[in-house]
């Protein structure tokens, strides 16, 4: 296949989503109304292309035995040093995962025209659906990591726009807004990452791919760099990856359509972050702290996310806590080196967990039939803690699950709030100056109205 | 030097102020507004493309004012982002908030800003500045009644501001070049609304038409292009530019209040302009980015803000309570224009905000990692805002989604953020 | 007062509030019922608004909707003046040369309008030209007739510009109504709760703080099998759970719980009770004594469905899916209470003090000013009059008077109006047509469920098979009793939910439960609840992920034959079973007080009352099916709310057995020959299931169909088939999926395929459009096209003389047709108050209802998707009988007396012997006068509806009458 063609295909998987999204936004603008199935339509149609173009791609790369293709398209902008590269990369870590991602946006443009049929957001969902599915092809086949933080933070507004989705209701938009508040904090990661790379090594994009066809970046010249890199690329996936502390928005999250619950934070959304990681090994590699913090962090995050997940009495919050539980075994897998290990967990986790929640409206269904299939009701789980932990204890281990770890009272009462509280000390003295400024005078107890 | 495309431009301004001044009827007025507001936008963008047009050259050296067609450099895209600001200000100002005499006044202030890269010269420029300052300050004594009177709070740090600015334009031009710079950077600072020289803005955002907010806003950045401050006083400047980025970006995102919320934000965003200002040159081509787009989208933002109060009255941010169903271009029309100021990827704002962090990344480490943390925090403010005014509630009072004329100027201004955001124009 | 005394009254207070509380049962066990229940002593539009007032929500259609039915002709003048005109007869007019009140009333009815409200009002006062232009409401003439106005008032020459003159007059006008509006305060609302108090105090909503937790307690306390742990010592209550866990020490770090760990040791320790906690609480809260009963009902409304959960477990434990729990609602509050205690000492704490903008201020009612300002320039009123201060003032008056709710009931009463008037015209006009025909031989019945669903299938069967009787008995079919299925893990009650069971049916296999079964079980809990832990769940992950894409593609692109696929897959042979319905001699009560089977007579009772109430006992035909319902789908968790309600919301397949199986006994057959009913030997019973979802027929018991009736049990089978599709097809028209030319053969497909995708939110449409419900007999409404819209009871006046099978039929069928039709109506009228709003978002708690989300109000009522098509008027009963006596039946027994005297459904009497019909109205029956349209005509249903989506009206339809009414309607047609 000629080289032209492979950059055209590697460019649509990520170009075709963007296209439509461009397109319905300008139509929407206009404010014409648009029938439900040619929206649906588009977009299916186009995850449908970009899956055929990844598969393709990835097909003439097992079958030419080529490490990876990449396309460049030039620069953006800037010049010199700060050279900002259009660059993509279908190597074989980045193509399995862009065909899952584009696979599994299309299957739920399909599955969603019935499913949010006659809905008045229609448009809207789709028109999200897209900018994410974008978002993603665009971390997933980035060769230059800049591109790679444009990607991530429209994943991460599409993301936060669709739990609020339904904004009529209030829960549905603070929650939204706080899986932005925590993306973006954790954004500020990934930009610190980019610029120090570009800083010490004189580039962000990948240099070149390895024996085991996994492109490469540059690697710092240090350690300490490397270590600041690693750390800032992991605080990044973490807010991603819901890892501990910052997980608590990932149950909030599916208030959202359940299509998009399934497909974004059961699936997609929550593997960016350890595809972050697996993307840029090379560029952290040479700290051996970062894979220590890495392997603590997921495991921390498997042993609370399960210990928490036991507890939830509601289908969506319980198969949030298991993907939680999963993506930070994926971490530990990252952290230990066990890249294809991780990368066949993380797409297999995600076929298994979209499924299962597409299917979460039917638990009352599904538990009738699994209790007609035993012949019985079903045995009661949990017993063996009962017997291995003392009452004391289990009753504290379960109001920990309940309260979900204490982590979100922690960081709304204490970390924000105490922020908070410090910055309002600070206003109401500026306040009082200026009001003294303004009146001429200090208020006096006589004058107080 | 005297530079004719913006000296037309003001010339436009000033005598529209007068006709819509006159007008008795407001909705007449603003449309005049709109139109010559429009024309003027038309006039800066197209007559620099008619470049082979020049009936007379700058031969005049030695004796009387120089004098050229275009401004050179980065003050180029002054009148064009000033002109598009003006027109998005005009068009959307709520008539409750914006009578004739207050349109009038944003026309003067719209000369002002393109008189300072009209005429260039530094006697000129305090005088522009002053006249800004008086401007806003007539605006603001016939606005404010009550005890506390913002004219006075306005007074108190312009009036020191333009005398230093005077008085240090006048020292440096006699020799003095570090006391004038230091007058000069103090009186910048208030003017920019610099910590710990700021106590005036968020009353001044807070209860000030937003549409003089705005235009006010635009105005000195044609001076800050013409600088010439001695090294060590930049550098300070834009350290102190960055720490009010991160000082007002956190201020910003804890606000109950939604024009506080834009008061912080536009004075991070000031913030960090004038930190890369005194950056590396990728650094000053960033922050100028940076400004063209906060120009626009700033104003974006503070417009839409107003066009909602004008419908829904006082706006606050404790809890989501907006419909987003009833008024879904405003609300589009404000996420755009939010996500642009903060650079988000995709808009003008992103090349704008990435270059001024790489660029940065070379003086102390605090200094970027600092920018970096402010930029992050004020996209928080700007989705704390959107999704508390434009969501979280079933109910409304029958406000309505934007009229044409809104939409117009809006469609300008948030087209040209994507284009540019595409194709930026790296000056 | 005393301690004791205080805490008698609370749990009395409780009692009280409680009767507020959603009373909607778990999910599986959902039975349709009035959401107002607790306000049926009020008159129906009454009790919406004050409803409306406590719940929020809202008391009818919005005015939008109401002004899309005005302009769609679905409201029709003529039943805006009939409103109007009973609403306010005669009268003078508003102000001099005005219109009447009841003028003034159906011009206003005639033109809706939005009203901005505070600033959105400014806003377009001075951004708009509302001010200065005529409304675009006006009509010509009006216009015309405003600037001639306009023009009397200049009196200089030359007449000014059109635009000039409009903003004169229109100034005047709005200065002289501006000095005339009264001023309004503002709305200050009263505090009742403490939470209120604080709200106003600090701007702290402490419901906030609150909420999250106690619905993590409630479902966690009530979970039904979701949550691999359960709660620690939930079985001593919720009260003691809840002490148990937040007393311990290290208590959670919120600010606002700091001191709870203390306070809850110290009230176990001196062991206090829920009253004195809640006493405790009340006062600590200064709610003052006199209002506590206010302060309980507001606080446990503001989680309705937690505490309505609550309640129903403590008042009917044995409706719980799976496992009872000791819930009371006395401990749920007790919990709640002390939640509210310490975040409202924490809002206080944190509160810097002052106080929130003060909401009361007084300013002139500006919405009301622009109101009547429209109004002055739309209706036939001269603008010079306005500017008497005291006519301006008569005016806001008058549109004052008539505000939005008022306008709304107008609008609703218009609405149903018009479709009382269709209804009943059609009803009449058709019992022209069918009168004194000649009855095709009948050489088979069937039994269906009185369902307005059947009405379809029961049309299209006669349709299709003239020879075919239908008859609706409610779907227990008399058998109520308590039932265990073969496969089924515990026995539930098969009856209205209104009857104790006292028979325990249960159906028995003749082989043992295959161990392969068993195994499967085991393997698929083994994996859903192991993918969800952290070791079993990564192996599960890596190992099964891969045929999760398989199961994702088929799922999601080819649902319908991924569902057979799999289904074959896991295919078992039906076991041949059997009902064991007559007691054994000898045998005792079992548990719970049931009695294993019906002994003989019983049975004979329950058969005798079918036949006789039916009239089905008449004349028997060779084969009687006897057809019970119910629905499955995927993706539902509402799916036994599209099931039977006479059978409690359970599937009434095995009460049709159950009847057959009595009704083939030959000892029962005996037995009813001795009461003068003939089952002639010649007749055999089937019962059979159909499945209103995927429109599929089951029958039971079929090997036991004797050599003489297999023929016969053969055809039937195969028309009921026929109906099927044709009943499939017409129920299409409704799913917006399906192609209004969909092919007949394509209609069962179509609907099977909604029942097995997991991505369709709609597998049907349940009882949405219900509107009327005929009990009399079906000869009278026989061939008239009905679009699945009315109940149908069969009901035979003749065999009835003293009018007691009547009264037991409307004891039953009232209430139930009644509380499904009001269901469905406040359902619709506020998806999000009484509804559960749109099922997208819909998360599955505990495995007994439903939150919007990762953690709301578990949401009662029925989801946007099931309702969306629903027309809510107020159920239509016509009642083949004469006035007085159904009078007499309506006034002796207090169910019905409250339903029909308070407007809860509409009654009508229509005579048995003429086509007299009388209304119900205000106390009385008032003869109803047709207004007369000449209905369609067509051969089939078929023609009707073809290529239509919307409500249809009625029409004949040929193919199931007799060949002289065929001939007579279309030779009406040609002339």
């Amino acid at each position: 296949m000629s080289e032209t063609l492979q950059r055209l295909l590697l460019l649509s998987v990520a170009g075709l989503p963007l296209g439509v999204f461009a397109l319905m936004g300008a139509f929407a603008w206009q404010g014409r109304r648009r029938v439900e199935r040619a929206v649906s339509t588009a977009v299916a149609l186009a995850f449908g292309l970009a899956t055929a173009a990844a598969l393709t791609l990835a097909c003439v790369m097992v079958g030419e035995g080529r490490a990876a293709v990449t396309a460049p398209v030039g620069t953006w902008f800037g010049s010199g040093e700060s050279e900002f590269h259009l660059l993509l990369v279908g190597d074989r870590l980045s193509l399995p995962f862009a065909v899952l991602a584009a696979l599994l946006c299309c299957l739920i443009g399909v599955f969603s025209r019935r499913y949010l049929h006659r809905e008045p957001g229609y448009l809207r969902f789709y028109m999200l659906l897209a900018l994410f599915g974008a978002g993603v092809e665009l971390v997933t086949l980035a060769g230059a990591l800049e591109l790679t933080l444009v990607g991530w933070e429209l994943a991460g507004l599409s993301s936060a726009l669709l739990i609020a989705f339904f904004h009529e209701r209030r829960r549905p938009v603070e929650h939204g807004l706080r899986a932005f508040l925590v993306y973006r904090a954790c954004d500020v990661g990934l930009l610190v990452a980019v610029v120090w790379l570009h800083h010490t090594t004189g580039s962000s994009s990948v240099a070149g791919t390895d024996g085991a066809g996994w492109a490469l970046f540059r690697v710092p010249a240090t350690r300490g760099d490397a270590l600041l890199i690693g750390l800032a690329l992991l605080w990044a996936s973490m807010g991603k990856a819901a890892q501990v502390p910052l997980g608590g928005w990932l149950p909030r999250a599916m208030e959202g359509p359940t299509p998009s619950s399934a497909v974004f934070y059961g699936a997609i959304s929550v593997s960016l972050g350890p595809y972050l990681l697996l993307r840029t090994e090379s560029a952290w590699s040479g700290a051996p702290g970062v894979r220590t913090a890495i392997v603590v962090v997921g495991a921390l995050t498997a042993i609370h996310a399960t210990l928490v997940g036991r507890a939830q009495t509601d289908i969506k919050s319980t198969l949030a806590y298991a993907s939680m539980t999963q993506i930070g075994v994926v971490l530990v897998e990252v952290g230990l080196g066990l890249r294809y290990l991780a990368l066949a967990h993380l797409v297999a986790h995600a076929a298994l967990r979209s499924a299962q929640i597409l299917r979460s409206p039917s638990l009352i269904h599904d538990h009738h039939h699994l209790e007609q299939a035993l012949g019985g009701p079903l045995p009661p789980t949990g017993r063996h803690l009962d017997r291995v932990v003392p009452r004391g204890v289990r009753a504290w281990l379960y109001r920990y699950a309940l309260e979900r770890g204490y982590f979100d009272a922690w960081l709304r009462d204490h970390v924000v709030g105490g922020l908070t509280r410090l910055v309002r000390r600070a206003e109401s003295l500026d306040e009082r100056w200026a009001r003294l400024l303004s009146t001429g005078s200090y208020p006096r107890e006589g004058q107080k109205s | 030097m005297i530079v004719v495309v913006p000296s037309l431009v003001a010339v436009l301004f000033l005598v529209s102020s007068v006709v819509v001044g006159r007008l008795a009827d407001w909705q007449v007025a603003r449309r005049a507004a709109v139109a010559c507001a429009s024309a003027a936008t038309i006039l800066a963008v197209a007559l620099p493309w008619s470049g082979g047009f020049v009936p007379f050259s700058p031969s005049g050296r030695g004796s009387g004012p120089a004098f050229a067609v275009l401004p050179e450099g980065t003050a180029r895209l002054v009148v064009v982002a000033t002109c598009a600001a003006g027109l998005l200000v005009v068009a959307m100002s709520p008539l409750a908030s914006h009578p004739p005499a207050t349109l009038a006044r944003i026309l003067r202030l719209l000369a002002v800003s393109c008189g300072f890269v009209a005429v260039r010269h530094q006697a000129v420029a305090v005088v522009l500045w002053a006249l800004s300052a008086w401007l806003v300050w007539a605006e603001l004594r016939g606005h404010d009644e009550g005890r506390e009177r913002l004219d006075r709070l306005f007074a108190v740090y312009h009036l020191p501001g333009v005398l230093l600015l005077g008085v240090g334009t006048v020292l440096s031009a006699t020799g003095w070049r570090t006391a004038g710079g230091a007058l000069v950077v103090i009186a910048i600072m208030t003017r920019f609304a610099v910590v710990p020289l700021h106590s005036w803005y968020p009353r001044f955002v807070e209860r000030a038409p937003l549409g003089v907010v705005v235009v006010f806003a635009t105005a000195p950045f044609g001076l800050l292009t013409q600088l010439d401050l001695p090294a060590p006083l930049a550098r300070d400047l834009a350290l102190l530019g960055g720490l009010t980025a991160v000082v007002a970006a956190v201020f910003g995102v804890v606000q109950t209040e939604a024009r506080r919320a834009l008061a912080f934000l536009t004075m991070s965003q000031t913030g960090l302009v004038m930190c890369g200002l005194g950056g590396s040159s990728e650094a000053v081509s960033g922050a100028v980015l940076t400004w063209e787009a906060s120009a626009l989208a700033v104003s974006g933002l503070a417009m839409t803000l107003a066009a909602l109060e004008a419908r829904r009255g006082t706006l606050s941010l404790r809890v989501p309570s907006g419909n987003f169903a009833r008024t879904p271009r405003l609300a589009v029309a404000f996420l755009l224009c939010g996500l642009a100021t903060v650079g988000f990827p995709l808009s003008l704002g992103f090349a704008g905000g990435h270059l001024l962090i790489h660029g940065s990344v070379t003086g102390s480490p605090a200094v970027w990692l600092a920018l970096a943390g402010a930029v992050g925090v004020n996209g928080m403010t700007v989705m704390r805002c959107f999704f508390a005014l434009f969501a979280g509630s079933r109910t409304h009072s029958g406000e309505r989604d934007l009229v044409p004329l809104e939409t117009y100027a809006l469609t300008i201004t948030i087209g040209a953020l994507l284009v540019g955001g595409l194709f930026p124009l790296v000056p | 007062m005393s301690h004791l005394d205080l805490a008698t009254d609370v749990a009395e207070l409780v009692e009280r509030a409680a009767r507020l509380l959603p009373d909607q049962a778990p999910l599986q066990t959902f039975v349709h019922h009035n959401t107002l229940h607790a306000f049926e002593h009020l008159p129906f539009d009454e009790a919406v608004v004050s409803a409306a007032r406590v719940f929020g929500t809202e008391p009818f259609q919005t005015e939008t909707a109401f002004l899309g039915h005005v302009e769609s002709g679905r409201i029709r003048p003529a039943d805006l003046d009939a409103v109007a005109e009973a609403e306010a007869r005669g009268g003078s007019p508003i102000v001099p040369g005005g219109p009447t009140r009841a003028r003034f009333l159906a011009l206003r009815l005639r033109h809706l309008f939005e009203v901005p409200r505070g600033a959105a009002l400014d806003w377009l006062l001075l951004e708009t030209d509302a001010r200065t232009r005529l409304t675009a409401l006006l009509d010509p003439r009006r216009r015309a007739e405003l600037l001639t106005q306009a023009r009397r008032d200049w009196t200089t020459t030359p007449e000014p510009s059109a635009r000039a003159l409009q903003a004169r007059l229109l100034d005047t006008l709005w200065n002289s109504l501006e000095a005339a509006a009264p001023l309004v305060p503002g709305t200050g609302a009263v505090p009742v709760r403490g939470r209120d108090r604080v709200l106003a105090a600090t701007g702290t909503d402490t419901d906030e703080l609150v909420h999250p937790l106690l619905i993590r307690l409630s479902a966690a306390f009530l979970d039904q099998g979701v949550a691999y742990w359960p709660m620690p010592e939930r079985e001593r209550g919720f009260l003691h759970a809840f002490r148990r866990l937040y007393g311990q020490a290290g208590g959670p770090p919120d600010r606002f719980l700091r001191g709870l760990g203390a306070e809850l040791r110290r009230q176990e320790a001196e062991g206090w009770t829920a009253e004195r906690t809640i006493v405790t609480a009340l006062r600590e809260l200064a709610v003052p004594e006199e209002s506590w009963g206010a302060a309980i009902e507001a606080t446990l409304l503001s989680l309705r469905g937690w505490a309505g959960m609550m309640r129903q477990f403590e008042h009917r434990p044995e409706r719980a899916p799976v496992e009872a729990r000791a819930a009371r609602l006395l401990d749920y509050l007790a919990v709640q209470l002390v939640l509210d205690v310490h975040a409202a000492r924490h809002a206080m704490r944190n509160h810097p003090g002052g106080s929130a903008p003060d909401d009361t201020a007084v300013r002139p009612g500006l919405d009301l000013v622009y109101e009547a300002f429209v109004l002055a320039q739309v209706m036939p009123v001269d603008t010079a009059v306005l500017a008497e201060p005291e006519h301006a003032a008569a005016w806001l008056g008058a549109v004052a008077s008539c505000d939005e709710t008022e306008r709304r009931r107008l609008l609703h009463l218009a609405y149903e109006r018009r479709h009382r008037v269709g209804a009943l015209d059609a009803l009449r006009a058709h019992q022209r047509v069918v009168a004194g025909a000649e009855a095709p031989p009948v050489t088979m019945q069937a039994v269906f469920c009185i369902d307005e669903r059947e009405e379809s299938l029961r049309r299209h069967l006669e349709e299709h098979f003239p020879q075919a009787e239908t008859y609706g008995y409610a779907g227990f079919f008399g058998v109520a009793m308590t039932y265990r299925g073969v496969d089924e893990v515990r026995a539930r009650p098969l009856c209205p939910v209104v009857v104790t069971p006292r028979h325990l049916v249960v159906e028995e296999s003749a082989e043992a439960r295959t161990a392969q079964r068993n195994g499967r079980g085991g393997l698929s809990l083994g994996l859903s609840v192991g993918s969800r832990t952290l070791a079993r769940g990564s192996v599960i992950a890596l190992g099964l992920g891969a045929t999760q894409v398989v199961t994702l593609v088929g799922r999601c692109l080819f649902p319908r034959l991924f569902h057979r696929w799999s289904r074959r897959l896991g295919h078992t042979p039906e076991a041949v079973t059997r009902l064991v319905v007559e007691r054994a001699p000898g045998a005792v009560e079992t548990e719970g007080g049931l009695l294993p089977g019906y002994s003989v007579p019983e049975m004979v009772e329950v058969v005798a009352a079918a036949l006789r109430t039916t009239g089905l006992g008449r004349g028997l035909a060779p084969v009687v099916l006897v057809v019970g319902h119910g629905s499955s789908s995927l993706n539902n968790p509402h799916e036994s709310a599209h099931d039977c309600g006479a059978t409690g919301g359970g599937r009434g397949g095995p009460n049709a057995r159950a009847f057959a199986v009595m009704a083939n006994h030959p000892g029962v057959r005996a037995g009813l020959r001795d009461l003068g009913l003939v089952i002639p030997d010649g007749t055999w019973f089937l019962g059979a299931y159909h499945n209103t979802c995927d429109d599929s027929m089951t029958y039971y018991d079929e090997d036991l169909v004797p050599e003489r009736s297999r023929q016969a049990v053969g055809e039937a089978k195969r028309v009921m088939a026929r109906a099927c599709v044709l009943a499939a097809h017409e129920r299409c028209r409704r799913f917006e999926s399906a192609p209004l030319d969909l092919p007949l053969d394509a209609a069962l497909a179509h609907v099977e395929s909604h029942t097995v995708d997991l991505g369709q939110p709609r597998p049907e449409y349940g009882h949405a459009t219900n509107a009327v419900a005929v009990v009399g007999r079906r000869s009278r409404t026989r061939g008239l096209f009905l679009d699945r819209r009315a109940f149908l009871v069969s009901y035979d006046p003749e065999g009835d003389p003293a009018g007691d099978l009547l009264t037991n039929l409307l004891l039953a069928a009232g209430p139930v047709c009644a509380g499904i039709n009001l269901e469905y109506y406040f359902s619709y009228v506020d998806p999000a108050g009484y509804g559960c709003g749109t099922k997208l978002p819909h998360n599955i708690v505990g495995l007994l209802g439903v939150m919007d989300g990762h953690a709301s109000d578990l949401r009662t009522g029925l989801p946007w998707q099931m309702v969306e098509i629903h027309e809510p008027v107020r159920l239509l009963l016509v009642v083949e009988a004469e006035p007085e006596r159904l009078a007499a039946i309506v006034g002796a027994h207090a169910v019905l007396e409250r339903l029909v005297s308070n407007g809860w459904i509409q009654l009508v009497a229509w005579s048995p012997d003429s086509e007299a019909m009388h209304v119900f109205e205000r106390g009385g029956f008032v003869p109803y006068v047709q207004e007369g349209e000449v209905l369609p005509t067509v051969h089939r249903s078929a023609h009707f509806y073809a290529g239509r989506r919307e409500h249809l009206g009625f029409a004949h339809v040929t193919a199931a009458l007799g060949t002289a009414q065929r001939r007579e309607l279309v030779g009406e047609e040609a002339s």
